[in-house]
């Protein structure tokens, strides 16, 4: 939601389920995770992307070490206060969910059953 | 002042998500004495939609959105809820909805309420019953602009016959270059293999598998059913299966008809992504594994027996009923 809702803000270039980029100058290339595959998608800057996991591999995510760490303590922190018009949504009220009754154990020798369940009980086969 | 809803449309097919949209459009529009307007891109077909309902189509028919873009199908959208004079803008979860839907918002200066799960509450104030938290709540969204996006959850609302005498018009909304600032290179898709997204079932497997080497029976079981596989996050982190398959509160979120989950504990962030599932089946080793409290019907035992005689009992069962 955010991150499109800036783009449309801003009237920048948006790809959102970003797991992919690659800046050239004033053009990106982005990887973009669509249902079933991928799309490879050229944008100028200024872009927006809404990244997703799989945009950095495992091994490439840096941890902040010790040093940085203790360094940032002593950056200066510049506060900006939010101005702008009330929000168009709200949450008023919180629900939680019905609760749920116990699960229905079928024996594993007794495979039969959990397809009769299946099929003629939760009818999803 | 009709209900518009954005019908999704695939290989010229009306997806199944725009009969919720207009199954649930339809109910509204009744309480509320108004119509049901679709809005379909370069579709040619259109004609299932009146089954649930939808009084009206503008058909759109545009070269230039051929390919999806979100801003151009966003502007395309807008512009018909102009035309209409619509307050109420329906869209559904899936990923191109998701990306147009807050364009959308900005565009005709609306709140957007999210995996909403139900009609509304009340239309004045306008409320929307929401999931929260990952699915481990719900919450009732008061929406006060006079134009609201709402984006109906994936199997939330169900289909509601309901047939109506359909109108089908075209309509060409002005679009201009900044509508295409994007451009698609290349589109890599698996093609024949259900996905997560639009699966009616879903077969998932974890750590219990032991190894990448061991997922053939997985694959096999999801054949069998139709479904599309899923993994949980730990095997995709390792490399087991691809990123795609991770479903979870940080991966894919499912919401089939059934899952059925192999070899997988049910830590709370893997069931917080899967929890919209209507029917849930756990295939687990340990009888204190926490999947199964939240489970509709579980199997304690080791899957490399179980799936494989469950796979062949299916067969006989497909064979038997088809």
């Amino acid at each position: 939601m955010v991150p499109g809702m800036v783009a449309g803000l801003l009237g920048f270039n948006f790809v959102n389920a970003c797991v992919g980029i690659d800046v050239n100058g004033n053009e990106a290339k982005v990887t973009r995770e669509i249902d079933g595959g991928k799309e490879t998608i050229s944008a100028g800057l200024p872009l927006i992307i809404g990244g997703q996991k799989g945009l950095v591999e495992e091994k490439d995510l840096r941890i902040p070490n010790m040093r940085g760490i203790m360094m940032a303590r002593t950056k200066a922190l510049t506060l900006v206060e939010p101005t702008g018009d009330a929000t168009s949504t709200k949450a008023v009220k919180f629900e939680k969910p019905a609760a749920k009754s116990a699960v229905k154990l079928v024996n594993a020798d007794n495979l039969d059953e959990l397809i009769n369940l299946l099929h003629n009980e939760a009818k999803v086969i | 002042m009709s209900i518009l809803i954005y019908a999704e449309s695939a290989e010229g097919k009306i997806k199944k998500v725009a009969f919720e949209l207009a199954s649930y459009a339809k109910k509204v529009a009744a309480s509320m004495g108004t119509t049901v307007t679709a809005v379909t891109i370069n579709n040619s077909d259109n004609s299932a939609l009146a089954a649930y309902g939808v009084d009206k189509v503008l058909n759109v028919s545009n070269d230039k959105l051929n390919n999806f873009s979100a801003k151009a199908y966003a502007d395309v959208i807008a512009q018909a809820a102009k035309k209409e004079g619509t307050q109420i803008v329906l869209v559904s979860s899936t990923t191109d909805s998701l990306y147009l839907a807050p364009l959308v918002a900005v565009a005709l200066e609306a709140g957007y309420a999210s995996n909403v799960v139900a009609l509304p509450e009340s239309t004045s104030p306008f409320q929307v019953k929401r999931t929260a938290f990952s699915n481990k709540a719900f919450n009732i969204t008061e929406i006060s602009t006079p134009v609201k996006v709402l984006g109906i959850a994936k199997n939330s609302f169900g289909l509601v016959e309901n047939a109506a005498a359909m109108t089908e018009e075209s309509f060409a909304p002005s679009l201009n270059d900044a509508d295409f600032g994007i451009k698609v290179e290349n589109v890599e898709k698996v093609t024949g293999k259900v996905t997560i997204a639009d699966a009616e079932i879903v077969v998932s497997a974890g750590r219990g598998m032991k190894g990448p080497e061991n997922w053939g029976m997985i694959e096999e079981l999801a054949s069998v059913l139709g479904a599309a596989t899923a993994c949980s996050k730990p095997v995709s982190d390792i490399g087991w299966r691809p990123h795609s398959e991770h479903v979870g509160q940080t991966g894919k979120p499912v919401a089939s008809n059934l899952y059925i989950a192999v070899g997988i504990s049910g830590a709370i962030q893997h069931i917080a992504g899967i929890n919209s599932s209507k029917v849930k089946v756990v295939i687990n080793t340990d009888p204190e594994a926490p999947f199964f409290k939240v489970a509709d019907y579980g199997v304690v035992g080791d899957a490399f027996t179980v799936v494989p005689q469950l796979i062949e009992k299916l067969k006989a069962f497909k064979a038997n009923n088809s």
